[in-house]
């Protein structure tokens, strides 16, 4: 499930070695997606339909 | 009336490494949690943090309006808070920050009574500082909404940093979520009045997910227009000129 594989990879420190050993581990789509920084593609596979993204406050008043 | 207890959390924007331990104490221990936050895991984990939670998610796509929407938000946390005792409401990055319907909730609890705090969160311009290494201590920084800063006549200075929110969304006023070509061109004609067309820009996009890096696109003012945003886009223009010193000023000490 991706909550618990993401929980655990916001509790590894910033150290590649350890990192890349956990990556080696996920699927290998997404381990594709960590090789090309694109988290894109993980949040495109969660968002099933549009997210608040609490976009422009401006006003005319 | 009963005096309750109204808590703004944010949490960051990097799933769960920005969530401070007073804001996970707060969502987890209120009586009530309300939540609006920008991707589904996120939610699931405030799901499972507490169970008496609801969603603010529909009431934001509840009226094409923005402000209307907002202002539904608003009025939900308000009557969530007059049956009950502890509630606490959690935005996506900081509490303060592009959520004017949680402030907006906060000010009125207080007039009405209530006790009302915010906790600090890590926003995107934190994470824009830490990844762009920049210091706003040296040369000071701007920072405006990008349709603000094209509609109205604001403080231009090229010696200082210049931040722009929500490139994305300029000149957009619902929820429509592609760019305004028209719009981005206006705020290019603005920005070049000021700045040579060959002077760098950077399109930022903070990392919302653990293990992956910042997007940094490095462009130009000429070019910045035909980049791919998105909605998490920045725009960052660095200092063009060091400001003239003052020499009345700094020989009068």
């Amino acid at each position: 499930m991706t909550i618990t594989w993401l929980t655990q990879m916001a509790a590894l420190p910033n150290n590649p070695a350890l990192i890349q050993k956990f990556i080696a581990q996920l699927s290998p789509d997404v381990q594709q997606a960590y090789l090309n920084n694109d988290q894109a593609f993980i949040l495109n596979a969660l968002n099933s339909k549009p997210q608040p993204d609490r976009n422009t406050v401006f006003t005319l008043a | 009336m009963k005096k309750a207890n109204l808590t703004l959390v944010g949490t960051g924007i990097q799933f769960l490494s920005h969530i401070t331990i007073e804001a996970e104490s707060n969502i987890k221990q209120a009586e009530k949690l309300l939540y609006l936050v920008n991707n589904p895991v996120l939610s699931t984990w405030l799901q499972q943090a507490n169970p008496q939670h609801e969603s603010l998610e529909d009431l934001y796509f509840s009226d094409p309006d923005r402000q209307t929407a907002y202002q539904a938000i608003t009025d939900r946390i308000l009557h969530v808070l007059t049956d009950t005792q502890h509630v606490c409401v959690a935005f996506y990055g900081h509490p303060c920050i592009y959520a004017r319907s949680g402030l907006d909730a906060v000010k009125k609890a207080k007039m009405q009574g209530h006790n009302v705090k915010i906790l600090p969160a890590i926003s995107a311009q934190d994470c824009l500082y830490a990844d762009l290494c920049i210091d706003p201590g040296s040369h000071g920084c701007l920072s405006y909404d990008a349709s603000d800063f094209l509609f109205r006549d604001k403080l231009i200075c090229n010696a200082s940093h210049l931040i722009l929110w929500q490139i994305n969304a300029t000149g957009i006023l619902d929820h429509q979520v592609h760019a305004n070509p028209k719009a981005l061109a206006l705020l290019q004609a603005k920005l070049l009045q000021h700045y040579p067309p060959m002077h760098p820009v950077i399109i930022y996009e903070a990392a919302q997910l653990p293990g992956f890096s910042a997007i940094v696109l490095e462009t130009t003012m000429q070019d910045f227009p035909y980049i791919k945003l998105n909605d998490r886009s920045t725009m960052y223009v660095p200092p063009q000129q060091i400001a003239p010193l003052n020499q009345n000023l700094f020989q009068s000490l």
